[in-house]
């Protein structure tokens, strides 16, 4: 007769294994798509509008205009949202994205990829299933494209500065809701899937401890390794985390020019780190783990 | 102090069993993924479903809901199949069979022209089911999930008793190659003050990691001018054990120590092991050097067999069991816990 202990064992393996997938919160990438993105801030793709939004977000919401619809090379229920939105200078691609809703057309698009848990869906979501058309500008989505640099050909790049008249969530807040996050995850040799909570706290403010010199990503962004403070010079409060710079962007071109900059003000956004995830199933193989959510900060601005 | 080498033994041979027990659980989990012995019980599963239907079996597993889930090669079949996905596509393969897709009825429709076959009266059943007084009528596909659901409660019993099976085994061949012996460990343990030592740090250090709360990172960067490269951190797959770990159950494991023992049965005197002698005088005068060795370690070799197929929490539970007696018991001039001192910062290894 086996111990009662080794069959809590086997049937803790038989629950993982044959337990339902219809979890919340749970998306299944292809590996391959991991690998091609997890160096790279932006993506390229082909955007069919669902929805856009009549009006831009207030500034005091965070002054985005969201789009819904899909792309076939993210294979997933998603948004596109361009950042500063009300400012003149978005005019054309906005004017776009309402005017393309619901043509069925795809047209390019490139802006930063951001895979994050913060409309989740009840079912999981598995990359490259069919992707019906989004019902309303805002779908159950882990995946977005934000901020948009480029769309039908219009250049929106300058649009990731700072959004005046929006406040930010503060750092220790959102950081430390960052770190207690959390994320499942098993692979097989072709697929990752990876279950969280809902996240929040979609911008935050912070100041960055710039440790070592940037690399260059896949698609000319840049990443750097930093130490995260709410205050400049302050206490660390998150130690060892990706900065994204996003490539042809006021705050790229800053980090070029600096020379050697040790220390930035900086509004981010976090997303999942592909990177980490990428390294950890490697390592791991099958097995499935209970991990800490990997997450980077894409920086959407640099205060001065 | 007396009692203490005692439970240090006790704490030194739980910790292998559950080291050992580590190992055959990786062991068997690796080898669950490279044969899809998961993939293949749950197919079992699903034909014991449809009532050994294999040809509808196959519709569902062709059905492109199900296949989508299959390796890109073909070759593996799915682990696990939501239910949402299973109905779906038993209602689908139904109606098609029923040649009236679309509709309620053209389920029932579908399970009529298929009658007389076991997956149709399984499933007609399964729809006729009425909802109790006060509760909500469930859709067809919510009944197809729950009858799916409480077949996969049977999956997961065969798989259970499955991985029994494999654990045993594994643990007979992991023990033997490593001549994991319970009594010659016990020996050394008994004998070996340092070894001891070693051993109980290295327990306490393992059921403090356990038993932390905080889910550890993914992966650490380590090097400033590096953030491309992420090291893991601690992945199930490749390190189950620490290299301390390793190290220490090679101190207490291994072929040689026997070997040169039993080299040196015909010109030593009985039982002169590098530890203190267990054998009693009768034991001595009623078997041969030769027996009394092959029984000793056959014998500690299967104790450490059954040991440790009882399992990794088992004796993770048992070695806290020990070590929160000896925490209790703990020397007057030993310091406390040296670890609970907390760090400013919070390392986002991720």
């Amino acid at each position: 007769m086996l111990s009662k202990r080794a069959r809590i064992l086997t049937i803790s393996a038989a629950t993982i294994l044959f337990a339902p997938l219809a979890q919340a919160q749970t998306i299944v990438l292809k590996k391959a798509f991991v690998e091609k993105y997890k160096n790279r801030a932006t993506i390229d793709a082909n955007f069919t509008v669902d929805h856009a939004h009549d009006h831009p977000n207030a500034p005091s919401a965070d002054g985005d205009l969201h789009a819904s619809g899909r792309a076939t090379e993210v294979g997933l229920p998603m948004v596109s949202e361009v950042m500063n939105a009300a400012q003149s200078t978005q005019t054309p691609v906005v004017t776009d994205l309402q005017n393309l809703q619901g043509h069925n057309q795809a047209t390019p698009i490139t802006g930063v990829w951001r895979i994050w848990f913060e409309h989740p869906s009840q079912a999981p979501q598995i990359q490259f299933d069919p992707v019906p058309p989004a019902g309303n500008t805002n779908p159950d989505h882990c995946f977005e494209i934000h901020p948009i640099v480029k769309f039908n050909g219009k250049d929106v790049s300058g649009s990731l500065q700072n959004v005046v008249g929006f406040t930010p969530h503060d750092a220790a807040t959102a950081f430390g809701s960052y770190e207690k996050m959390t994320a499942t995850v098993t692979s097989t040799s072709t697929a990752i899937t990876i279950s969280s909570k809902k996240a929040a706290y979609n911008y935050v403010e912070f100041f960055a401890e710039l440790l070592g010199n940037s690399q260059s990503l896949d698609d000319g962004g840049a990443v750097n390794l930093s130490n995260i403070m709410a205050d400049s010079g302050g206490d660390v409060i998150v130690d060892n985390v990706r900065l994204i710079f996003v490539p042809g962007t006021p705050p790229a071109q800053l980090l070029k020019s600096a020379n050697h900059p040790t220390e930035l003000h900086v509004i981010g956004i976090p997303r999942l780190n592909l990177n980490a995830i990428s390294a950890f199933v490697t390592a791991n193989g099958t097995n499935t783990a209970k991990r800490k959510l990997p997450y980077e900060i894409v920086v959407v601005a640099i205060l001065k | 102090m007396f009692g203490i080498p005692i439970l240090e033994l006790a704490i030194g041979l739980c910790f292998v069993y559950l080291l050992l027990a580590l190992i055959c659980t990786t062991v068997n989990e690796t080898i669950a993924g490279i044969t899809g012995r998961r993939a293949a019980t749950l197919e079992k599963g699903i034909l014991a479903l449809v009532g050994g239907d294999q040809s509808f079996k196959d519709e569902i597993y062709n059905h492109p809901l199900v296949s989508s889930l299959k390796d890109p090669s073909g070759k593996s079949k799915p682990s696990y199949i939501a239910p949402s996905k299973f109905a779906l596509s038993v209602m689908h393969v139904v109606k098609s069979s029923g040649k009236q897709p679309g509709g309620q009825d053209s389920l029932r429709a579908g399970l009529k022209a298929a009658e007389t076959k076991p997956y149709a009266q399984a499933l007609s059943t399964v729809l006729a089911e009425t909802a109790l007084p006060g509760e909500k009528e469930k859709s067809d596909q919510e009944k197809i999930e729950a009858w799916f659901d409480d077949g996969m409660d049977r999956v997961s019993g065969w798989y259970k008793r499955k991985t029994t099976m494999w654990i045993y085994a594994l643990a007979g061949i992991v023990v033997v190659t490593l001549n994991a012996d319970t009594i010659r460990m016990s020996r050394i343990l008994w004998s070996n003050q340092a070894v001891r030592t070693v051993v109980v740090e290295q327990a306490k250090t393992r059921t403090q990691a356990e038993q932390s709360t905080e889910p550890l990172p993914m992966v650490e960067y380590t090097k400033p001018n590096e953030p491309n490269t992420g090291v893991p951190v601690r992945p199930n797959g490749s390190s189950a054990l620490t290299p301390s770990e390793s190290d220490l159950l090679g101190k207490l494991t291994g072929w040689s120590g026997p070997i040169q023992e039993w080299r040196g049965l015909g010109t030593l005197a009985p039982a002169s092991g590098s530890g203190a002698d267990t054998s009693t005088p009768s034991e001595n005068r009623s078997l041969t050097p030769y027996a009394s060795f092959i029984f000793r370690t056959f014998f500690g070799l299967f104790l450490t067999i059954v040991a440790v197929s009882q399992g990794a929490p088992f004796w993770f539970d048992i070695l806290n069991r020990f070590m929160n007696i000896r925490s209790a018991g703990r020397a007057p001039d030993e310091p406390r816990d040296k670890s609970t001192s907390s760090k400013g910062v919070t390392a986002n290894a991720q």
